[in-house]
């Protein structure tokens, strides 16, 4: 175009010159009467339609030199933006992909969990497992194919020639892999032969396991392996991708029945629904089975059974669904709050330049073209924010996956791309919306009268200022409801972390072993164990006392029934304790507290008297109107003389509403005095923990551990060391992940709800400048001025306030099934949230505020 | 130079179609064409030239070419297409009925009426 142009002008000039014009003169008229030549130029893109980048490229520099002018704005649309975008994005795709993880089968929508409902007067229960007669009823489902495995997959002993190791394995019924359609890679599945009592030992391993000890030999299928004492043959190895949800190491045969570990529901459940079957006719057939479960006696009469088919996915979520499903409230609250904060941003924005706008319409400029041009800073903002809040988003998303730690397995999260782009539309539209609205309105307004008004520099209008208030009235508010269910989810986890733990777990080391053995069949080759390990460990440099026992303080312990013999109240029906089996040394080792009577010694044998200890919370709930030293109860197979009374320590529980952790009821027997076949049961859900208190150094006493666990049966492998303090922690990760989360999420609306304070209040000392110069000037102190200024923003605070607290009342409901050891409507709560959010609000009215103080009233008034 | 008179765009598309349909010409020449045949009579402003001329090309009726000037200089060169050619008539032909209902008009007298 320009060479087409310069030698138009150029031939124009060349006639003037022919005609006697001098050059310079005839250079001069050409360009003259040719026009301005970028007019030329636009007016011919025009023509062709090709001027839209151009005028684009104008409206995008202009935003951008706009948006530079006014700094604070900027920064404040852009944080909020990005934070809005990356933060919500961030913790969205951390719930997002563990409630929505698909599970590594094929097809997976068709498969099922049965789920029962267990009622009974005083006890609610749900859980996923049933019992052996149960099993069988669901065999004959129509709906479904069905296959079992042992929900615990326990600790065993492997021992391949030289090679000692504990492995984790799981028992499946024959059919369980058809059941998942993942075939195995070499070999076959059990068949039904093997599921039976009495059936051929088989075992599949997982690919781990062969590629460990058998380096990826194909012959290893067919070859025996010793497991828990005997030998099993290896039939099948399963392929290198099969990740079930909790690793394990090999499978073997489930072998239900109806009575042992069938008599009590033990069994879990994977169902496929066949072809053309639904989940509706799948949960139609459960429930009849769960009328026939109910009369079949296997549950106390009274106890209300209920059954129904669900889909897997939810078995695996059941922990994890409601703390996320409150997380994701949470994160649209926030997103909700920035967005308010976006829509007051601009609003104050489009007010304040309502003289700007008239000043360009009436230079000529065209409605369209306003419109267009402050789309462009819109869009700008979006842009740039949405960038600022990718990169927060993958810092929030690797300090997430610090604060979960091992608690959590959030290593697949990455930034979910459709979080992404809802967070991202969400704000971008509100942006739009909100910053369009002030283009229409003024285009519509008398340019005169804008331009004459001098913007809003007048006395402040009310009226136009309703709109803000109400938002920050509703940021206030939302903000209120997160700080309330914050704090709660916090005292929840102070509650849990300062319960008296009731022993003394600092240099106290735990070793766990696997006595599912064969060659541990009988109590006296476990007591025999027990006391030559025992002894060499006692016998150790760093160690000061040792003892054994079944499970752990704050572990989950056995559920066992039990009767009172003697007393005012003789059970004709016996109750349902945690029970749990020690050596002595064990309550010596953690220092928990005698409180009356004496511990378990080594004078308690087989052949004496049967003795127990109980715990206090025992007493409370059960032995209240008697002396419980020498009080008599019938349990795990004997009538046991009640002979000392231990500390209370928190414990997980299986049973019963006791919440997370808390000092339920508990029974202590002497190992010595238990039968073969109670060792044998319990061994094959609980690993023992040999329990040493030393003086410090782990690693050295580690080795020694083992080298003592070596001594006394070279084929027994430690299955895991661990410090007592750690296995404490591990129990209340969970509830500290959320508090942090949630907690987190809380200030973050604070903060944003404190923007928006600020720059509503900001905004008021920039419009009522002259009005304050006035008033400043005929009297008034700058105090009064101030406080005529920030009262505002405390007042909306406080009127946010009201109605957040109304709110969360309400939503407390919903979380209820996490708060331990608070209640939900606990009105500490509610003041300590509403004066942290009152506290900030006071700030960052005062903040803006202070600007008034520094007015001079002779300058605001000259400034017209 | 006789008497200027200003011109709208769709009589100016209709000058360029008829100057480029003698021969090919370059913006300049075409100026300088419709200068010649109408005697001098029919200025045509200069800025306004260009964004007509990338008009019609862009409507098809005349394409370009680039060659050189008689002084030796770059210049893009039009001529009329068919698209153009068939145009042109078309706008012709609805000028002369236009302008002979004109003056059919002005050349009424009172009793014809």
């Amino acid at each position: 175009m320009h060479h087409e142009m310069a030698s138009h002008m150029a031939a124009y000039a060349d006639d003037l010159i022919a005609r006697g014009v001098p050059p310079d003169e005839a250079h001069r008229r050409a360009r003259v009467e040719f026009g301005p030549l970028e007019e030329v130029r636009e007016e011919c893109r025009e023509s062709v339609g090709l001027r839209w980048p151009f005028v684009l490229a104008r409206d995008l520099r202009y935003a951008a030199r706009i948006l530079r002018k006014s700094p604070a704005f900027t920064f404040t649309a852009l944080l909020t933006l990005a934070l809005c975008i990356g933060l919500n994005t961030a913790i969205f795709s951390v719930v997002d992909s563990m409630l929505l993880r698909q599970l590594p089968y094929p097809d997976p929508g068709r498969l099922v969990a049965i789920e029962t409902h267990q009622q009974s007067t005083g006890e609610d229960y749900r859980g996923f497992a049933v019992t052996g007669r149960t099993l069988e009823e669901l065999r004959g489902a129509s709906a479904f194919e069905i296959a079992a495995f042992s929900g615990i997959s326990a600790g065993i002993n492997l021992v391949n020639g030289a090679h000692v190791e504990s492995v984790s394995a799981q028992r499946v019924t024959a059919g369980y892999f058809h059941v998942l359609r993942v075939a195995p890679a070499i070999g076959r599945e059990f068949t039904p032969t093997e599921d039976v009592r009495g059936g051929a030992a088989v075992t599949v391993l997982s690919h781990r396991l062969w590629m460990r000890l058998f380096n990826g030999d194909r012959s290893a299928v067919g070859r025996p392996v010793n497991l828990k004492g005997e030998p099993y043959t290896i039939v099948g190895v399963m392929p290198a991708g099969f990740h079930p949800p909790d690793p394990v190491d090999l499978w073997a045969p489930l072998r239900p029945s109806r009575s042992g570990e069938g008599g009590g529901t033990n069994y879990d459940v994977v169902g496929r629904l066949r072809p053309g079957a639904t989940l509706a006719q799948a949960d139609a057939q459960v429930a009849l089975v769960a009328v026939d479960a109910q009369k079949s006696g296997e549950f106390d009469k009274g106890t209300k059974i209920e059954m129904h088919a669900l889909p897997l996915q939810r078995e695996f979520t059941k922990n994890i669904r409601t703390p996320l499903l409150v997380l994701w409230a949470a994160v649209v609250v926030v997103l909700i709050i920035g967005c308010v904060n976006i829509a007051a941003l601009l609003l104050v924005r489009g007010a304040a330049r309502a003289r700007e706008i008239g000043t360009r319409m009436a230079l000529g400029s065209g409605k369209s073209a306003v419109v267009r041009q402050l789309l462009c800073e819109t869009v700008l903002l979006a842009f740039v924010g949405g960038a600022i809040g990718i990169v927060l988003g993958e810092l929030g998303l690797k300090v997430l996956k610090m604060l979960a730690g091992r608690s959590v397995d959030l290593t697949d999260v990455a930034l979910d791309g459709r979080v992404l782009l809802i967070s991202a539309c969400a704000s971008i539209l509100t942006g739009l919306i909100f910053g369009l609205v002030p283009a229409l309105q003024t285009s519509r307004v008398d340019i005169r009268t804008a331009l004459l008004d001098g913007g809003s520099r007048g006395i402040a209008g009310g009226g136009r200022n309703w709109i803000r208030r109400c938002l920050v009235v509703t940021e206030v508010a939302l903000g209120l409801v997160l700080l309330v269910v914050a704090g709660l989810l916090v005292r929840t986890f102070l509650y849990l972390h300062g319960l008296n733990p009731g022993f003394d777990g600092s240099n106290v080391l735990t070793a766990g072993i696997s006595l599912q053995d064969a060659r541990y069949k009988t109590a006296q080759r476990v007591n025999r164990f027990f006391d030559d390990t025992l002894d060499r460990v006692r016998q150790m440099p760093g160690v000061q006392v040792a003892g054994a026992g079944l499970t752990l303080p704050y572990e989950q312990p056995l559920n066992i029934g039990f009767k009172r013999m003697d007393g005012p109240h003789p059970d004709a029906q016996g109750a349902v304790t945690n029970l749990t089996y020690i050596t002595p040394g064990f309550f010596e080792a953690l220092h928990a507290r005698l409180v009356r009577g004496r511990l378990l010694a080594d004078a308690d044998r087989k052949e004496t008297e049967p003795v127990a200890m109980v715990n206090e919370a025992f007493v409370r709930e059960y032995l209240r109107d008697q002396d419980p030293i020498d009080s008599h109860i019938s349990t795990s197979n004997a009538n046991r003389r009640i002979v000392g009374i231990i500390g209370d320590f928190p414990q997980a529980n299986g049973y019963g509403s006791y919440g997370p952790l808390s000092p339920a009821p508990g029974v202590f027997v002497p190992v010595s005095q238990v039968s073969d076949g109670f060792l044998q049961l319990v061994h094959v859900w609980f690993a023992p923990r040999l329990v040493i208190r030393t003086n410090g150094r782990s690693n050295a006493n580690i080795a020694g551990v083992a080298e003592a666990v070596r001594s006394a049966d070279p084929l027994m492998p430690v299955a895991s060391f661990a410090a007592m303090d750690d296995v404490i922690s591990r129990y209340m990760s969970d509830e500290r992940f959320q508090a942090e989360l949630l907690g987190a999420l809380a200030a973050l609306a604070m903060l944003l709800a404190a923007v928006g304070i600020y720059g509503l209040i900001a905004n008021t000392v920039v419009e009522r400048t002259r009005e304050l110069g006035v008033r400043m000037a005929l009297g008034s102190t700058s105090w009064q001025a101030l406080r005529s200024v920030a009262l505002p923003g405390v007042i909306l605070a406080l009127v946010g306030v009201a109605a957040g607290c109304a709110l969360a009342r309400a939503c407390v409901g919903f979380v209820s099934h996490l708060v331990y050891g608070v209640r939900p409507t606990d009105p500490s709560t509610f003041v300590i949230a509403a004066l942290a959010l009152l506290l900030t609000a006071a700030i960052a009215s005062l903040l803006p505020a202070l600007r008034v103080t520094r007015l001079n009233p002779a300058d605001t008034l000259r400034a017209e | 130079m006789g008497k200027q008179v200003d011109i709208l765009q769709g009589m100016l598309d209709m000058m360029i179609l008829k100057a480029v349909s003698l021969g090919p010409l370059h913006g300049y020449g075409v100026l300088l064409r419709i200068q010649q045949i109408s005697k001098d009579a029919l200025q045509i402003p200069q800025g306004s030239l260009y964004p007509a001329l990338y008009r019609l090309e862009h409507k098809g009726w005349i394409e370009s070419t680039w060659g050189e000037s008689e002084n030796k200089r770059k210049a893009k060169y039009y001529t009329l297409t068919a698209t153009g050619r068939k145009q042109l008539r078309a706008e012709t032909a609805e000028w002369s009925k236009l302008s002979d209902a004109i003056a059919s008009l002005l050349k009424a007298t009172p009793d014809e009426v």
